[in-house]
């Protein structure tokens, strides 16, 4: 049980490091075109 | 994960520090896609201020209200840890139909010559029929032959293309684009009684929220809703509680698939020239709206409201992208950034609820 929560805690830092990569290289593709 | 929140409403003191800025990150990355999208809007509308004219506000809704029909039908697919990727060409074959029935009596390329203008609600009902029996197609096979949707879906979409592409080379067109479209046809779709400034709201945009709210009610108070979540939750819990499980998706798909014929009917008018190309890609646009809105992609869970949320962020994104001049190929990188991330916070909610 605990390697599942293991896991699954991991999946997630890895999900919020997508999303935080993802939303910075948006910020920096819109910001370059104003 | 596991912990227990001690938080309640309006007694913030109760609530220790290090949970409070817990519940803070996770508020921030949950909606981490809505702020940054709000921010995006804001700046565009302080660096373009004609963004937030009438004008754009009226264009605004017009492209939502077009595209409102078919993200609902492929938020049903989402819901049933689906997707349809037969969408797009559905609805250029409905509106290709609905166009080649439709032309002015007295127009020179006319499809087919011997043919009077039919009534406009006859050719409605056509083309819901031809988008319900694609959809019909894509359930059956989904669920009696237990494929993925992706694959029947894809399959389907190659079986209309090229049905389209035999069908503009009948009656005297010769596979060129269809238009000369009768009054009664555009009045009926692009016509219009109200007006925000001197900007004429149509009328498809009233015919795409009376659909949205039998969608509404169709979802949220009927059985076969019901059935729709529970089959996308768990079909096996679904089958076990009584629930048909083939039934529904054949439903929910044929369902979805007559929502892609009113979207074709509302296109043949507003685009006005209809070829095999209408409706290209339109189902990435649709489920690129659903996802932002909300519909989960594990199955079970969406919201009209986040549908509508969805398709009105989007395109309020890309009219400010073509307010800003951005190139037309970074609009593609942008819009696969903005699904991969609504897909990880997907996916994160899902993780974190687990």
């Amino acid at each position: 049980m605990r390697n599942i929560y293991k896991d699954v805690k991991i999946s997630v830092k890895v999900l919020d490091f997508v999303i935080i990569a993802g939303i910075t290289a948006l910020a920096a593709i819109i910001a370059m075109q104003f | 994960m596991g912990k227990k929140s001690r938080f309640r409403l309006g007694n913030f003191g109760d609530v220790p520090q290090g949970e409070r800025r817990e519940q803070l990150r996770e508020f921030l990355i949950n909606n981490a896609l809505y702020i940054f999208l709000v921010i995006v809007i804001i700046a565009i509308a302080i660096y373009r201020p004609r963004f937030v004219s009438p004008g754009s506000i009226v264009n605004i809704i017009s492209l939502s209200a077009a595209n409102l029909p078919i993200a609902l039908g492929i938020a049903g697919a989402i819901i049933l840890t689906g997707t349809d990727l037969s969408a797009g060409r559905a609805v250029g074959a409905c509106a290709c139909v609905a166009a080649s029935l439709l032309q002015a009596a007295g127009y020179a390329n006319k499809m087919f010559p011997f043919l009077p203008t039919l009534p406009v609600f006859v050719v409605i009902l056509i083309v819901i029929a031809i988008g319900a029996l694609i959809g019909a197609v894509n359930g059956f096979c989904t669920a009696k032959f237990n494929l993925h949707p992706f694959i029947v879906t894809l399959a389907t979409q190659l079986i209309i293309y090229g049905g389209l592409l035999m069908y503009l080379t009948l009656g005297t067109n010769n596979g060129q684009s269809i238009s000369g479209l009768d009054a009664s046809y555009t009045n009926f779709i692009n016509g219009s009684f109200l007006k925000i400034g001197s900007s004429a709201i149509p009328n498809f945009v009233w015919y795409s929220l009376g659909i949205t709210v039998i969608m509404w009610f169709v979802w949220n108070k009927t059985a076969f809703g019901k059935n729709m979540f529970a089959v996308g939750s768990n079909s096996a819990a679904a089958h076990v509680s009584g629930v048909n499980v083939t039934r529904t998706i054949i439903l929910v798909f044929t369902l979805a698939g007559a929502l892609y014929g009113v979207t074709g009917f509302i296109e043949g008018a507003r685009i006005g020239s209809n070829s095999a190309a209408t409706g290209l890609n339109y189902e990435l646009d649709a489920i690129a709206a659903c996802v932002i809105g909300g519909v989960s992609f594990v199955g079970g869970i969406g919201k009209i409201r986040g549908v509508i949320m969805g398709v009105v962020l989007l395109r309020i994104i890309f009219v400010g992208l073509t307010f800003l001049s951005v190139n037309q190929n970074l609009q593609y990188i942008i819009k696969g950034l903005i699904i991969l991330i609504a897909c990880a916070i997907d996916m994160r909610k899902y993780l974190v609820r687990k």
